[in-house]
């Protein structure tokens, strides 16, 4: 018979945890606590908690699955809305496309004729959007992509 | 372009520029196992097929926002899925009477099951649907899924301590539920010349 590991209270605790969290397959366990505690639980002090859990494993292995209907990517494609299909996002904008074709010089004189402009114009009074205009255009600016809907867990 | 070899990031972001054979790909990646989990999680077929589609709208209205930081994209997408599953229930809970029954679970019977098979399937999955949300989720991610302890933590939004404890509380339940079947399913499987367990 092969030297079995010597285990601590504590080590044997730890594995109890293992086979209660994971099952009875060491070899499915996380890496960190395969190598801390793999050849433990695999010893012969550990054979009736690894049966027990494997015999569990078993059961649940057993559970139905069932494969999606063959449509269902279909009806996901379906649904697709991708930027290209949205001309808020996807399409230049419609002062890009009047302005591509102009030359250098032109846009430089657009940019003069606007400082003009602005000179003339400049004691003149331009009211301000009104305040709740700004907030909604603060809410609809999106950054980064999150699911950070406030999930209230049940109480177990 | 062969996006079969591209990482997820890849393909979301190029989702995000209007790339439908991006989009495509992630699709056929993902389909199956968001589906798998949001059926565990509800057990019929077409709760778990409208969440499963829910799942994607919800990423195609977000694609084009979609920056490579923080948690992974599939991290994301079975967190997207596991709320829905998870709002679904709550809706579900709400929405029925106190005295009704609970929901049944769409059991699929295999061609090869046998009468005794089949009645294990059953009480098994019974057992797992009797389980509180959060454990079945646990169980669903580490034990179905065969996600690594920590993408399961992340995708629970828990630590992994607490992770390991949802998972051992659930084990721990669905053993205490399934032992007083088991000395009889044993006995039965004996006097069952015909039986196939698998």
């Amino acid at each position: 018979m092969s030297q079995q590991p010597a285990s601590t209270d504590k080590q044997a605790e730890a594995v109890r945890r293992c086979f209660a969290a994971y099952g009875g397959d060491v070899g499915a366990w996380p890496a960190d606590k395969r190598t801390a505690f793999g050849d433990l639980a695999l010893s012969d002090a550990f054979a009736a908690e690894r049966g027990d859990a494997l015999s569990l494993d078993a059961f649940l292995n057993t559970a139905t699955a069932r494969a999606p209907r063959h449509d269902l990517k279909n009806r996901i494609m379906a649904g697709i809305d991708l930027p290209q299909d949205n001309a808020r996002t996807g399409s230049p904008g419609l002062l890009a496309m009047l302005l591509r074709p102009l030359p250098v010089g032109a846009l430089a004189g657009l940019g003069a004729l606007g400082l003009a402009t602005g000179f003339v114009t400049a004691n003149a009074q331009v009211a301000s959007p009104p305040e709740y205009e700004a907030y909604a255009y603060l809410e609809d600016a999106g950054t980064l992509i999150s699911e950070e809907e406030a999930v209230q867990w049940d109480e177990d | 372009m062969d996006n079969e070899h591209d990482s997820d990031e890849v393909l979301v972001q190029r989702a995000g520029r209007g790339d439908r054979r991006a989009a495509e790909t992630l699709v056929a990646r993902h389909t199956d196992k968001i589906y798998a989990v949001c059926f565990r999680m509800l057990g019929g077929q077409h709760a778990a097929e409208d969440a499963t589609q829910e799942t994607f709208l919800r990423l195609w209205r977000n694609v084009a926002k979609w920056k490579p930081a923080g948690a992974k994209f599939g991290t994301w997408l079975y967190r997207v899925a596991m709320n829905i599953c998870l709002d679904q229930l709550r809706k579900s809970k709400r929405d029925a009477p106190e005295d009704a029954a609970p929901e049944q679970i769409d059991h699929a019977p295999r061609p090869d099951d046998t009468y005794l098979a089949g009645e294990k399937r059953f009480i098994i999955d019974e057992a797992l649907a009797a389980l509180p949300d959060r454990q079945r989720m646990a169980l669903t991610l580490c034990h179905f899924q065969e996600m690594s302890n920590i993408e399961a933590a992340q995708v629970m939004e828990v630590s992994v301590d607490a992770l390991e404890s949802l998972l051992a509380r659930g084990r721990r339940a669905l053993r205490d539920r399934l032992a007083p079947l088991r000395e009889e399913l044993t006995g039965k499987m004996s006097d069952e010349p015909t039986a196939s367990i698998n």
